[in-house]
């Protein structure tokens, strides 16, 4: 078997994947929401799942979906009503929202345990992203928005589930007894 | 006096003038707002992301017959602070004889947390099909989302005849080596 090795690091120049930069992060995009316009926001995360999509479409399964999509009808249909409705026109001028990272980066801090003591400490500033390259403005297809959308609900299917391996209780169980949600739901009150 | 607003001979230069004004006005309001869009990605919080970082020459490379599966292994380590989302997948392989391979691949675990200081040995078989042409195969090993580089591959498909030593079987314990010694020991 062939074997190799790599590291997983953090960007350099930048303050690194912490609790405290991934809830600044968060609390910056929240604080955000409140600038910008929603035809802003929607778009940026279009841009940013059809860039998800670019990547995927590298892929051998990327390439086979996309293959398939631009096949047939629904590919086509896609495409034509992107550029009628000119969702081309406005999804590519805008900065791609790095959807993955941002995904990962919330689950990350679901799984952090010091949220407690990160959250009493005075809140962190979101580092602004700069001209950081993969945020330019890229031309979007609706066939990558869709491949980008499909990589990312599989992704987050994927995370919920692992968060909730660890604790999940057996398929079929039956409870009975005054801990059972049966006895305890509203209902039978 | 005749006035029409259709092209005529003495009125084309003020409606040159005209359109050349519209069309510079569309030109700058275009060009404001994109500049505007792209100051607020510059000015929106970053997503702190995660680098890949190889030790020493990390090509995965490996032989297979046609109709067999061979695995590919990488040791992953997390050194960031938090946990962190690897998810493999391999692009499209082609072969120096312009043949391009599709490959059939599963890994395990295709999707998994790795926490700080752990690390994760992923797996990846690939089940090379009857019938796939004798080659050199080259691709790349993708770990999504951390950027367009991704680990080297190198397949090298022999065929019975072809091969000195027997690439595995399906359900065997798969054969790889450096490249251009099929069945040799692991990189």
């Amino acid at each position: 078997m062939s074997t190799s090795r790599v590291r997983l690091v953090d960007e350099s120049d930048r303050g690194g994947r912490t609790t405290a930069t991934l809830l600044g992060s968060l609390g910056g995009r929240l604080a955000a929401l409140h600038v910008i316009t929603g035809a802003d926001a929607v778009g940026a995360l279009l841009a940013g799942f059809a860039a998800l999509g670019r990547d995927v479409g590298r892929t051998a399964e990327g390439a086979r979906l996309r293959e398939a999509l631009a096949a047939g009808r629904p590919g086509a249909n896609a495409e034509r009503l992107w550029e009628a409705l000119m969702l081309d026109r406005w999804t590519s001028a805008l900065p791609p929202s790095p959807v993955l990272d941002l995904l990962r980066n919330d689950l990350a801090l679901l799984l952090a345990d010091d949220v407690d003591e990160t959250l009493d400490l005075p809140p962190v500033p979101p580092e602004p992203s700069g001209a950081a390259a993969g945020r330019e403005p890229q031309p979007t297809t609706a066939t990558d928005v869709v491949i980008g959308l499909w990589a990312f609900a599989r992704e987050l299917a994927a995370g919920v589930e692992a968060l909730a391996g660890p604790t999940l209780p057996a398929t079929e169980r039956v409870l009975v007894g005054p801990s059972s949600p049966a006895t305890t739901g509203p209902l039978l009150r | 006096m005749r006035i029409s607003n259709g092209d005529q001979l003495g009125g084309g230069g003020f409606a040159e003038l005209l359109q050349l004004q519209a069309e510079f006005q569309t030109r700058l309001s275009e060009e404001v707002l994109r500049y505007l869009r792209r100051l607020q990605g510059v000015l929106e919080p970053h997503a702190p992301g995660t680098v890949v970082q190889p030790e020493g020459d990390a090509t995965l490379a490996g032989s297979v017959r046609p109709g067999a599966t061979l695995t590919l292994s990488v040791e992953v380590e997390n050194r960031q602070r938090v946990h962190t989302v690897v998810t493999p997948a391999l692009t499209p392989l082609v072969a120096n004889t312009g043949v391009a391979w599709f490959p059939s691949a599963s890994a395990t675990p295709s999707y998994g947390f790795i926490a700080p200081e752990e690390t994760v040995s992923l797996t990846l078989s690939v089940a090379a099909p009857d019938g796939l042409p004798p080659g050199q195969y080259r691709g790349m090993l993708v770990l999504r989302g951390f950027g367009a580089g991704g680990l080297p591959v190198v397949l090298d498909v022999s065929t019975a005849d072809s091969a000195e030593a027997p690439a595995e079987q399906p359900g065997e314990e798969p054969a790889a080596g450096p490249v251009g010694t099929p069945g040799g020991p692991a990189r």
